[in-house]
């Protein structure tokens, strides 16, 4: 070490120029002066050990669990980690607040102190939100107005998070009966103060506003509210609502349109309250009621929505009481063969559907969009794309496009296997459509080639095959080729290809693709080293709701409300079937009974 | 304008500094502003954890912030970062107050006070000469060793968060070679000055841009520096191993942090400009456990690279890949018994259909 030493020292008047780096030492957040002595040592394996620090290191004094639950509306499934509802600075209230029992203002005033008195989480200014907060969540109207009460006695101004609160427990409550002029003042109250109000208030003022008659402010509200959030599903469910019961269907149709687009999802008590509006319109008339009622079906059939089964329920019974008595109809809740046959009135459901236009949409904009992309090598390169571009416009229409690693690698686990087994499996899958004279298009990867050459020869002569680069991605090209060689042509992979979806950004091309895929996507169930080979073919039918040329409807239902939209690629299991048709008199009397079959 | 009339002093403070360089006057900002000023008040009033003065530059990135839940994290990280500024002062008040009163009752000493900090045989050896040790070493290095280009220009593609964590890295990334015994050349290039990355950098190394300061920070491309014959891209997403260390070739990192961004963004930079390509044989001597993700830190990158560049040895360089994500003793048995048990079943059915377990 005397090398280094003697240039510390011929050098060191030099270098005195050079600026100290205090800061270069690995910066550990709780920098005493001892961190510092060591963190001059020269073995880099410390250096390891104090990166990454947390950046959040809270020391002991504050607890980690806050008292963040107020603003929780009912529809956030996202539940942030550091909102815990079951925090001990609550646990007082809570436990007070359950009980039920109305408190007098001194009573109030003690719990108020000891709440203070024992952590850093509630102080003064917070806890009165709180306090009303829990009491909305635990319905206990009278308490939260005794608290009220006791805050008015004390003299203490109600701030914009209290009142906020304040109207979020009388819509929780609203079943109990709320003073219509409280609520107001309320409003009032929180409208001088400020004009313009953020997203949290403004949902809480919408749902308290639903309830009195002055709920068409909530509408401006809504839009107030847009101009910093996104507003939540309750909102937009609440002022649906109450649009109906007070008989405006036009503000309420605009509403949903809103809120589908933006992805929220509709509350069973929607559809609850549009059969009601329907009912009071019809004024009790069976018939002009089910007309009103094939407007809120047909709804269903233009945005793929399904009702829950309480709201089914309601239709097919006011469908039978809206029935000509002299022909014979049929409601039932039913469910759907995999070939598509409804098992209550044994006929076929519709096929999928997509227009010219649509089609012709998606594959222009498939290529722009998911192929190339914002970055076209993130993919693949320009040359291979040309490439295949060509290639297909020689050799295509197909009947099948498959992806040839996804199939290969059916055959178990990736590790486990060699190339020839590889080679095998795609080798059975290949001869299982040139069997039936199908003409095959595989994609690949260029070291495919090093695969077993008794299989893969079988494989070239049999099929186009087009192998990629290694470091390409295969599936845009897949899904170019099968779009391109138009409608009659099916893909088969495992893959969900949820990624690609996503690309268009497109909500319309999103969902033509989504159907597209239920129709051609075909996937690849389990292949024998024999040689069989079980496939699983695409839906034949519309698995959404849909209404046939004779009239008949097929609504799929859920048995609770799901909220978010179905991923899967199973067809729904219950379906209602409502159908009207002539039948032989002698088995009317048994089909009229309500027979719910739910398989 | 929203008039709360709340005893905070937050609400007036706000007021008081100069909003119009983070809105540029414009009107639709402004109110979003306002309206955002209302919001943190009712998250503090409602008990969510909302730092108590929130800065400049922090109002400008919740003005940007589209979705609440966005804005109630980021209040939720600052309200951290505050409160461990004040418990650190606390700390440092208390400490100060021990040592005076420590002082104050101490016994009267007359002769000299022995300790580390006051008297003592050892030579004091104050930081700035362990500073001038290690830069001088570098300046060695920027004269005579082999280069390494750490690519600065992936800061579109992260999250300010990200950016910040990369700025983080590269300054332990430079401690972490001027350390080593035999330091690579760094230059820093496509780097400029606006992205967040190289703010942050600066923020933790203020003197970088001094001239005498040793590091090569550049706006400009590697590809005006150094001829393409020389140069390989290191990215984790190519098929091709490194196998041997060449040490006249000038080796690229990408200094991106992409725990967000999945996409093959350094392969598609180093294809499109028709780059040699390479990654780590990390397959190939380690086995990787069931934790952690293939994705390394940029420094232990360059302590990989130091050590391998020195010793020649993968086996020694890839010791820097943290511990906790190589398998582990259990795992490695379950994986192993698994693999012994299927031959045995084989066995059973030689003769029927194996699809079972296809």
């Amino acid at each position: 070490m005397s090398g280094p030493l003697k240039c510390i020292f011929s050098l060191q008047k030099c270098l005195q120029t050079f600026a100290t780096l205090r800061c270069l030492l690995p910066s550990v957040y709780i920098s005493t002066r001892e961190c510092k002595w060591s963190g001059v040592n020269l073995c880099p394996a410390f250096r390891i050990a104090t990166f990454p620090g947390p950046t959040h290191s809270f020391s002991t004094d504050i607890s980690k669990n806050d008292t963040c639950a107020v603003l929780q509306s009912q529809d956030e499934k996202n539940s942030d980690s550091d909102e815990d509802n079951t925090a001990q600075d609550e646990d007082i209230l809570v436990s007070v607040i359950t009980k039920g029992k109305q408190l007098s203002s001194s009573e109030w005033e003690k719990i108020k102190d000891q709440v203070l008195a024992k952590n850093r989480g509630i102080n003064g200014s917070n806890i009165d939100a709180i306090t009303i907060g829990l009491c909305g969540r635990f319905m206990q109207l009278d308490m939260g107005l005794s608290y009220l009460e006791h805050l008015s006695l004390s003299g203490k101004k109600l701030n914009i998070a209290t009142i906020a609160q304040v109207m979020r427990m009388c819509y929780s409550c609203r079943l109990k009966g709320i003073d219509e002029q409280f609520i107001l003042s309320m409003y009032e109250n929180l409208h001088s103060r400020c004009p313009v109000l953020d997203g949290y208030t403004a949902e809480s003022a919408i749902l308290g506003l639903c309830l009195t008659r002055h709920w068409k402010v909530g509408l401006d509200l809504l839009d107030m509210a847009k101009l910093t959030c996104i507003p939540g599903g309750m909102e937009y469910n609440v002022l649906v609502k109450t649009a109906y019961d007070n008989n405006e269907p036009n503000i309420s149709l605009r509403l949903i349109n809103e809120m589908l687009q933006l992805g929220r999802s509709i509350r069973p008590e929607v559809f609850h309250a549009q059969l009601d509006y329907c009912n009071r319109m019809s004024a009790g008339e069976k018939v002009e009621r089910w007309k009103m009622v094939e407007e809120i079906l047909s709804m269903f059939v233009e945005h793929d929505l399904k009702p829950t089964v309480d709201v089914a329920e309601r239709i097919r019974v006011w469908y039978l009481e809206a029935a000509d008595p002299h022909t014979e109809v049929q409601a039932q809740l039913s469910s759907v063969t995999d070939g598509g046959i409804c098992k209550s009135c044994q006929k076929y459901l519709n096929p999928i559907t997509i227009t010219k236009e649509e089609f012709g949409a998606l594959q222009s904009a498939f290529m722009d969009k998911v192929v190339v992309g914002a970055d076209i090598f993130r993919k693949s390169t320009p040359e291979e794309i040309k490439e295949f571009k060509n290639f297909v416009k020689m050799t295509a229409p197909y009947d099948m496009v498959i992806d040839g690693l996804n199939i290969a690698f059916t055959a178990g686990p990736k590790k486990a296997l060699s190339s020839q087994a590889l080679a095998r499996t795609l080798h059975h899958v290949v001869k299982y459509f040139v069997m039936k004279s199908k003409k095959v298009l595989i994609l690949g990867r260029k070291h495919m080639q090093t695969w077993s050459p008794c299989y893969m020869d079988y494989i070239y002569r049999n099929a186009h095959v087009f192998l990629a680069d290694n470091l390409s991605q295969d599936d845009p090209l897949l899904l170019y080729a099968a779009l391109y060689s138009g409608m009659g042509t099916k893909f088969l992979s495992r893959d969900l290809m949820r990624g690609h979806a996503y690309r268009l950004e497109n909500k319309s091309l999103r969902s033509t693709f989504k159907l597209w895929q239920l129709q051609h996507q075909c996937q690849l169930k389990y292949v024998t080293q024999a040689g069989k080979v079980h496939l699983k073919f695409p839906l034949t039918f519309n698995p959404m709701a849909q209404v046939s040329r004779d009239g008949s409807w097929h609504i799929p239902y859920e048995m609770e409300f799901v909220g978010s939209p179905s991923q899967s690629f199973e067809a729904p299991t219950t379906w209602l079937c409502l159908r009207s048709g002539k039948l032989s008199p002698s088995l009317s009397q048994v089909r009229h009974k309500k027979i719910s079959r739910m398989s | 304008m929203p008039q709360d009339n709340d005893s905070t002093t937050e609400q007036n403070s706000t007021e008081n500094s100069d909003f119009t360089s983070i809105t540029n006057s414009d009107p639709v900002l402004e109110k979003k502003l306002k309206i955002l000023f209302l919001e943190v008040e009712v998250l503090r009033q409602s008990g969510y954890r909302v730092p108590d003065s929130v800065k400049l530059g922090q109002w400008k990135e919740l003005l940007e912030m589209e979705t609440r839940s966005r804005r109630r994290k980021y209040l939720s990280y600052l309200f951290g970062v505050e409160k461990k500024q004040e418990n650190r002062k606390k700390k440092k008040d208390e400490a100060k107050q021990k040592r005076e009163d420590a002082m104050n009752t101490a016994p009267e000493n007359t002769h000299i006070r022995y300790g580390l900090g006051h008297n003592t045989i050892l030579i004091r050896v104050y930081d700035n000469t362990i500073n001038h040790f290690y830069h001088s070493r570098l300046i060695q290095a920027m004269q005579f060793s082999q280069k390494l280009v750490i690519d600065c220009s992936y800061d579109s593609h992260m999250t300010s968060r990200e950016a910040q964590n990369c700025g983080k890295q590269l300054m332990l990334m430079f401690s972490d070679n001027r350390i080593h015994d035999n330091p690579f050349d760094l230059y820093l290039c496509n780097a400029r000055r606006e992205s967040n990355t190289i703010k942050q950098l600066v923020k933790c190394i203020p003197t970088i841009y001094d001239l005498d300061f040793p590091i090569n920070i550049t706006e400009k491309s590697y590809l005006d520096l150094f001829p393409k014959e020389n140069i390989v891209y290191l990215t984790p997403h190519c098929r091709e191993d490194l196998r041997e260390f060449d040490h006249d070739a000038i080796y690229i990192i990408g200094a991106m942090v992409d725990k967000g961004n999945n996409e093959p963004l350094s392969l598609a930079k180093a294809k499109r400009e028709g780059l040699k390509m390479a990654k780590l044989p990390l397959d190939r001597y380690l086995m990787w456990g069931s934790g952690g993700s293939k994705s390394l830190t940029l420094n232990q990158m360059m302590q990989i690279l130091l050590d391998i560049r020195a010793t020649g040895s993968w086996d020694k360089a890839l010791q820097h890949v943290p511990r906790r994500k190589i398998i582990t003793t259990p795992e490695l048995q379950e994986q192993c018994s698994k693999k012994v048990e299927r031959p045995k079943r084989q066995l059973r059915y030689t003769i029927k259909d194996t699809s079972k377990y296809c």
